[in-house]
């Protein structure tokens, strides 16, 4: 890149072409202020407060700063008299037109236009007078937006959060001159005009014009104290500022920073957090008392739980205790119930609530691949040429990768969408599929077939990169197209047109959101998947991928570090004796050679009898899918029932043992999103209560169990972990960094960010045989 | 919402551009030229159109002058709001037509004649103060020359009305 030498206030630096006076500004420590300009969000030059005094010679020019290119040899003032001057007479206009009501507005202390009056000394009377707006104030019902479009400055960046970020569309500026205002499409009201609450609009708003609803009367902006933290509420792993007060969360903003996010969140992420705040907090232990619980010290409440097995142990064996982890712990507490599970319950009876449908994504993929879970990263998305959306409404489950999604489609990419109903995402794509639920398999085989039988795959990238592929081609001819439009409820033209229109624009990206509403489909779908995107020369290339989510916000973590019937940590079959021994020697217990139960077959084996106890760890039953009956049927069997959770559920009724939890945002260690993005958790809030942290009261039963097995702290506890999971090689919890890092970890701590083509011939991507 | 013929003829304009969006003032002035103004459905079909976001349509629609976002009268007229004609008796201007129409700026006259718009520059600076009527400009304007203006085009309007009462 060309380099620019210039001067700013005397000063010189030297910068690469194309950056902005503002930017190059920053390098040399040199302020300029700025109102509609954001790091995040495109250039806009709406407000000219960053305006600069660009010097040539005799004369001189005011620019805009933050979008103004730098030239070779300029000179530039930053705080002239004419650029003191300029910015002063913007300010005094923009507070012509303002309440100026900072003693009783919400923003106030955070309002960037009350910071910027502070620092120019300007008073809200140079034009006093004059005409003013008089716009009705929260005229919106919004649920989470208050709108009081007086205080607005006509930034524009709620435009272009809106449209930019989440794609949404819902703002826009219309009329011109002194009647601009920001409106939506036909002065709609904007849960009908299409808004998403995903709340970019006010987390960028830099004054009080759309706020929040959250907190409003009831705090000031410094009484609230901000901690990131990553959002557990679904697998795309956030990284969110949590603004707290005393035990509460108020509000939820982004965090710019996060690869994985870059700022955004979804409605969950920035609305859900009532359950945190929720007047069903569990705050002590308690044990089962004639019909109901009565309250104990947690003490008492972990020796208990940790007898009752103990006992249900000796007497009925550890095939007759079951331990389900929710989805929302960290990777050091799916690591420590399986090691309570394997190591002092003598049983390899332990799931989390995702692990059916995560554990088929690793067989599929790790066979086919070499990397048993999402290939590429959620920003690679956004740079497909062609997206194809499967499973989960993307929108509301996987939020991040539908907005990059979309934006591929902004951008000129191809978006089909396969979903039984129309859906958010439906509105921007190219097509939509209106497949039966859970017919991906079907659909995706119908373009393996079309794009073989027409001949529209890569052959150049097979033969270079790919093995097996006859096996393929030689059984999908067995396949009939009529069975695949039978179980997709799709045409065979349609069918058809898909994959021309799939193939017609590389890097071709598929994306797959697990719903657990859906059975879990076969590892063989996952391996057609990887096929598909093979065909198209788009596995190990950036902007494609095959890229499976995950439900829940820890699903990837739970089954890497072993919180599932089937592997030990880091994927060795518990069948297999060399890895229980490997397990045994870092113990000193070895694990049952017994094969063990999904939570599924748990609920089986409750009911045939066979299963007596269970330990539910942040799982609340009746969510399970299950009828009510079935779910009551079950847990009245039980001889032992213990439940701990950070909210009371209905699963309470029959505990015998409740133990008291934390929420995620108050918890640390670390967590893996679907993106095999390994992040720390930091505690963001600290309630007054008997409640710990899942870690503490899983290891209080352990030691209890069996002191042995203690762990010490979570550094050491991640520790020992990654021992096991090679994927995680010598990666230790104090080196994580900020933005995560992505497994596989080489031995100095460097992630992958996604699956790169194979280099040897053994390590090539393999094609498998069609099934249906 | 749109006839057949219409609707085929600017799929094709459409068709044409690069990028779709290029045609969007001239598929909004089709629409409107067969309805008169553009209606919220109207715009959402031209979105449609388009394949552009109905929002983005509608910044465009009331930035530019000449999309009108609500119905307007037979004869829209459309004065001149900016500098030159300020300096050159816009504001008597504006009054004499408000007088004689009775109405404000924005507004229709009751038989839906007349509707008093504001634009922005429209380059008669020369020819200041200035009005267009129907596109069509009209400069120099004094308080008898706007009378004889109205008159004619009232007449016209008139003999037009009887012309269609005759002829039915
Ligand atoms: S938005 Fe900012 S400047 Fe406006 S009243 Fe509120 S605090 Fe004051
Ligand atoms: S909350 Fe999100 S979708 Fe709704 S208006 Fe704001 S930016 Fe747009
Ligand atoms: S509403 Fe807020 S973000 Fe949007 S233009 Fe106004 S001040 Fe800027
Ligand atoms: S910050 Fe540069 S124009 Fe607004």
């Amino acid at each position: 890149m060309a380099k620019v030498t210039l001067k700013i206030n005397g000063q010189e630096v030297e910068v690469e072409k194309g950056t902005t006076i503002l930017e190059a500004a920053k390098q040399l420590g040199i302020y300029i202020p700025t109102l509609c300009y954001h790091p995040y969000l495109p250039l806009e030059e709406a407000c000219r407060i960053c305006v600069v005094e660009d010097i040539r010679g005799g004369w001189s020019t005011l620019v805009a700063g933050c979008v103004f290119p730098v030239r070779n040899g300029m000179v530039i003032e930053t705080e002239s008299e004419k650029v003191i001057e300029s910015r002063r007479t913007i300010m005094e206009l923009l507070l012509s037109d303002h309440p100026n009501d900072c003693m009783t507005c919400y923003a106030t202390g955070e309002c960037e236009l009350q910071d910027m009056a502070y620092l120019y000394k300007v008073k809200p009377t140079a034009f006093e007078g004059g005409e003013r707006h008089k716009y009705e104030i929260d005229p919106d019902p919004n649920p989470e937006l208050h709108l009081n479009m007086n205080k607005c400055i006509l930034c524009r960046r709620c435009i272009r959060a809106c449209s930019e970020i989440q794609g949404a569309d819902v703002w826009t500026k219309v009329g011109r001159g002194f009647d601009q205002r920001i409106s939506t499409a036909f002065d709609l009201p904007t849960m009908e005009a299409g808004c998403e609450l995903c709340g970019h609009c006010v987390d960028f708003c830099p004054v009080d014009a759309i706020g929040w609803r959250r907190g409003r009367d009831e705090v000031r902006s410094w009484q609230l104290k901000p901690c990131a933290t990553v959002c557990l509420q679904c697998s795309m792993g956030c990284r969110a500022a949590y603004d707290v007060l005393d035990e509460k969360v108020v509000r939820v903003r982004g965090d710019f920073a996060s690869p994985a996010n870059m700022g955004a969140l979804c409605k969950m992420g920035r609305f859900n957090f009532d359950f945190i705040n929720s007047p069903d907090r569990v705050r002590t232990a308690c044990l089962k008392d004639g019909d109901g619980l009565a309250p104990c010290s947690l003490e008492d409440g972990l020796k208990t739980a940790a007898s009752a097995l103990e006992k249900v142990r000796d007497t009925d064996g550890g095939n007759a205790i079951g331990v389900v982890c929710g989805g929302m712990l960290t990777n050091e507490e799916y690591y420590l119930a399986q090691k309570l599970a394997r190591g002092a319950l003598a049983c390899n009876n332990v799931d989390n609530i995702d692990g059916p449908w995560q554990q088929v994504i690793y067989d599929g993929l790790a066979s086919s691949t070499g990397l048993g879970a999402m290939s590429n990263t959620l920003g690679d998305i956004a740079k497909a040429g062609a997206v194809l959306a499967l499973g989960a409404d993307t929108i509301e489950k996987h939020a991040i990768a539908g907005i990059r999604a979309r934006k591929a489609s902004r951008q000129g990419g191809i978006l089909i969408v396969a979903h039984p109903q129309q859906v958010p995402l439906t509105k921007t794509a190219t097509k939509h599929l209106a497949v039966k639920e859970g017919s991906e398999d079907a659909l995706v085989l119908g373009l393996i077939k079309t794009i073989i039988e027409e001949e529209l795959y890569d052959k150049d990238y097979l033969e270079q990169y790919t093995q097996e592929f006859d096996k393929l081609q030689r059984n999908i001819e067995k396949i009939g197209m009529g069975e695949l439009t039978e179980k997709t409820g799709l045409g065979e033209q349609e069918i058809r047109e898909t994959a021309q229109l799939y193939a017609s624009k590389k890097p071709a990206c598929l994306i797959y959101g697990v719903d657990r509403k859906t059975a879990p489909l076969n590892e063989t779908f996952y391996r057609m998947c990887a096929a598909l995107q093979m065909l198209l020369g788009s596995l190990g290339v950036e902007g494609g991928g095959v890229n499976v989510m995950g439900c829940t916000g820890n699903a990837q973590g739970a089954i890497d570090f072993g919180a599932v019937a089937k592997y030990l940590p880091g994927y060795s079959p518990v069948t297999r004796a060399a890895a229980r021994k490997t397990v045994g020697k870092l113990w000193g217990v070895e694990p049952s050679d017994q094969g063990g139960l999904s939570w599924p077959e748990m609920f089986e084996a409750i009911e045939k009898g066979e299963m007596k106890a269970l330990y539910l760890i942040g799982v609340d039953p009746f969510e399970l899918g299950y009828p009510r009956a079935k779910v009551e049927g079950a847990l009245s069997r039980l001889s032992l029932l213990v439940v701990q959770d950070c909210v009371k559920n209905r699963a309470f009724d029959y505990a015998h043992v409740v133990l008291p939890s934390l929420s995620f945002i108050e918890k640390e260690g670390t967590a893996t999103n679907c993106e095999r993005r390994v992040q720390r958790l930091h505690k963001a809030l600290t309630i007054c209560s008997d409640a710990r942290s899942d870690f503490e009261l899983i290891n209080g039963v352990l030691s209890n169990l069996n002191p042995e097995l203690k762990a010490e702290s979570l550094a050491a506890t991640f520790a020992e972990a990654v021992q096991l999971i090679k994927e995680l090689d010598g990666l230790s919890f104090e080196q994580i960094p900020d933005e995560g890092v992505q497994w596989p970890v080489d031995g100095a701590g460097a992630g992958t960010v996604r699956l790169g083509l194979p280099e040897e011939e053994k390590a090539r991507f393999k094609f498998y045989a069609a099934r249906l | 919402m749109l006839p057949d013929q219409l609707r085929q003829h600017l799929q094709k304009v459409i068709s044409e551009a690069e990028y779709p969006r290029e045609k969007a003032i001239e598929v909004m002035y089709e629409i409107q030229k067969h309805f008169g103004y553009m209606s919220d459905a109207a715009m959402q079909e031209a979105a449609r159109l388009l394949t552009m976001a109905p929002v983005e349509l509608e910044e465009l629609a009331t930035f530019y002058d000449f999309i009108f976002r609500e119905p307007v009268g037979k004869y829209v007229i459309q004065i001149c709001d900016s500098a030159m004609c300020w300096l050159d008796g816009y504001e008597s201007i504006l009054e004499h037509l408000c007088a004689r129409l009775n109405i404000r700026l924005g507004e229709t006259t009751s038989d839906g004649l007349f509707t008093l718009l504001p634009a922005c520059c429209i380059g008669y600076c020369d020819r200041s103060p200035a009005m267009l009527i129907n596109r069509r400009v009209y400069g120099r304007l004094t308080a008898e020359k706007i009378d004889r203006i109205l008159d004619r085009l009232r007449s016209l309007a008139e003999s037009v009305q009887t012309d269609q009462a005759t002829m039915s």
